[in-house]
């Protein structure tokens, strides 16, 4: 990888601030910005549509959020790409509109959205309680994490 | 928030919106409800922290709409500390926060509820997309929706501090004024939302308005309630999205209560089911009568048709005149037809447009006299705005230092949650008989949903991609007889 291509990347790290493991995806996208100066980083608590107006313009976004799966342990880490996230469908909500719908209606209409983007999503336990604590299942699993990401960045 | 009901967790933890419908033992509808992420411990969070922190704080409950908790915070806190905002102050406030309006029903319209009324109800599943809206507006409408939602961010950026969790609104005031040069961007950015407004609603009468089949499902029985509405007014009783009193009508139209956001508890009660943790708030004066509408029910409903509902109009021209021209369609008001919030939505559009162009206009907004420093021990403080979504309270106590001791939270979603679940009942009640469960069932639930814009969670997920409505049909034992979603 150049420097160059880093120098187009974002690094989007999406989550909620106060929602205990909800905020992997901002801590991590912080820590990586501390190694790739050159790379441009979002830590945002967004969702839906707005995440368009923030990844315009890059060659390369790398989105860093959690996800809960049925047979995932906390901690583990899973790279995705848009494809594994299932087709565009009707949004019910703002808060219901994926990745996927993101990308087809950008595209639809012209936004100038990364050519490659790669998705690194965190298996954690607790997004449903107000804290600035993550619990200590993913806790642990971050230093990790974050190597791995870097590595692949 | 503390009684959890056990559904499945994943469904839960994903963000999925789920509707139980439960039928009887003759196998018909008996009560349906939306279920949504339970969040725990915001009150627990909040104690002991500066209330000061809770204008920052507050917005980021949610990623959809961080500008109005914001706001409904920053007025609250104004009252904790009994401080007036100096008029300047007030008015670039509701700059951004009418900025902010128009670019969350702009992405409504466009994006969420487009798929049901441009594409249409009939389309096939895979067409009911955004995609499928651009293609039936043009390529240039989906440029011209970039265009336009950018340059209002960048009004809520430019006040605000930042554009995803504004950080502008202070005791007393707002941290910064509007310099000439800003002023002069935003007249030119509010002229051309009052055109794009304009343009939305021409294509809303061309696609919809002009065929009549959509017309007799506006105003048809589909999700007709006969409810009260809600919605701040000015001292004119029009329509105001950031200050006045609220303002409650009868299922007939006519004043019942007019009440300063002080006394809001004299008026609001919430009502607790033991299969749900949502609470349900209701008329307070009229009481709780169960999940029906009628003057005898105190189920009232707020966002876009019932403000329209509860105000005698609107405060600028060209939304007046479009708010006489719906409800001349619709037949008088108020009008109970839930699809016509999608209308009512671009009337507000096209007013907040107007209604920025008045507020950037206006010399005051220059007087540099944006914060008055506030002197008094706090104690309490109640902040009241209009959400996109509707009527959004925030309530906080703290001790004479001003740490929090109690927070209480009326988010606009939940103020809609019981006509919600009327809503739903009324389209599965059609749909579902002596147990025969009609597979048209997901696209009528969907459609209700996406009228009511709701806020399913407070919660800011992507992953894992798309979250589709899932419908769960159970016998009068709680046995799932059937799941629908895609």
């Amino acid at each position: 990888m150049t420097c160059s291509l880093i120098s187009g990347t974002l690094i989007f790290g999406i989550g909620n601030p106060i929602l205990s493991d909800d905020r992997v995806g901002l801590y991590i996208a912080e820590k990586l910005g501390e190694r790739f100066p050159e790379a441009d980083v979002i830590q945002a608590a967004i969702a839906g549509i707005s995440i368009l107006d923030e990844i315009q313009g890059h060659d390369r976004a790398i989105f860093i959020d959690s996800i809960m799966t049925k047979s995932g342990k906390p901690g583990e880490l899973h790279e995705l790409t848009l494809d594994d996230l299932g087709p565009a469908t009707a949004s019910i909500s703002n808060h219901g509109t994926g990745l996927p719908s993101l990308f087809a209606a950008g595209r639809a209409m012209k936004y100038n959205l990364p050519e490659i983007v790669e998705i690194y999503a965190v298996e954690i336990c607790n997004n449903t309680e107000f804290s600035e604590e993550f619990t200590p299942e993913v806790e642990r699993a971050l230093p990790g994490i974050i190597d791995r990401i870097a590595e692949r960045i | 928030m503390k009684k959890e009901i056990i559904i499945d967790p994943i469904t839960r933890l994903e963000g999925h919106g789920k509707v139980s419908i439960y039928l009887d033992d003759l196998g018909n509808v008996d009560k349906a409800f939306l279920q949504v992420p339970e969040l725990r411990g915001f009150e627990k969070f909040c104690e002991g922290r500066l209330a000061e922190e809770m204008p920052r704080i507050t917005p980021k409950i949610c990623g959809v709409c961080p500008t109005t908790h914001h706001m409904a915070s920053g007025k609250a806190v104004d009252d904790l500390y009994k401080v007036e905002v100096p008029s300047a102050g007030k008015k670039i406030r509701e700059l951004v926060n009418s900025a902010f309006m128009a670019e969350d029903h702009t992405l409504h319209f466009f994006f969420l509820g487009g798929p049901d009324f441009i594409v249409g109800p009939d389309a096939p599943a895979g067409q009911r997309n955004i995609l499928g809206v651009i293609e039936k507006v043009g390529l240039e409408a989906g440029v011209k929706v970039i265009q336009i939602r950018k340059r209002l961010r960048e009004i809520i950026t430019k006040q605000g501090g930042r554009v995803i969790h504004p950080v502008c609104n202070l005791p007393g005031g707002v941290s910064k004024g509007v310099s000439a040069e800003d002023r002069q961007e935003y007249i030119e950015t509010a002229k051309d939302a009052i055109e794009f407004s304009q343009f939305t609603l021409g294509a809303f009468t061309k696609i919809v308005l002009e065929n009549p089949d959509y017309v007799d499902l506006i105003v048809g029985d589909i999700y007709k309630h006969n409810t009260y509405y809600m919605g701040l007014v000015d001292d004119n009783n029009k329509v105001n999205f950031y200050d006045g009193k609220v303002r409650v009508v009868t299922p007939t139209g006519e004043e019942c209560a007019k009440f300063h956001p002080r006394d809001y508890l004299d008026h609001i009660c919430e009502h607790v089911e033991p299969w749900s943790y949502i609470k349900f708030p209701y008329l307070k004066k009229v009481g709780w009568k169960g999940f029906v509408d009628g003057a005898e029910s105190g189920i009232y409903r707020v966002a876009p048709l019932a403000r329209l509902n509860a105000s005698d109009g609107m405060a600028t021209p060209l939304a007046q005149a479009e708010y006489e021209k719906m409800y001349s369609v619709l037949g008088g008001k108020p009008a109970h037809n839930t699809l016509a919030y999608h209308w009512a939505r671009l009337i507000e559009l096209l007013y907040a447009s107007e209604r920025l162009l008045e507020l950037a206009q206006d010399e005051e907004i220059l007087d540099p006299n944006v914060r008055a420093i506030p002197t008094a021990d706090p104690d309490e403080g109640i902040g009241i705005v209009e959400a996109p979504r509707g009527t959004l309270i925030h309530h906080y106590r703290t001790d004479k230092r001003g740490v929090i001791k109690d927070v209480n939270l009326i988010v606009a979603t939940v103020n809609n949650a019981a006509a919600m679940s009327m809503s739903i009942a009324k389209a599965a009640d059609g749909l579902i008989k002596n147990g025969v469960v009609s597979d048209a069932l997901l696209n009528m639930v969907e459609m209700a949903f996406r009228a009511y814009d709701p806020c399913l969670a407070c919660a800011t997920h992507s992953l894992p991609g798309e979250t589709p409505l899932e419908v769960e049909v159970m016998n009068s034992s709680g046995k799932v007889l059937k799941t629908l979603g895609k």
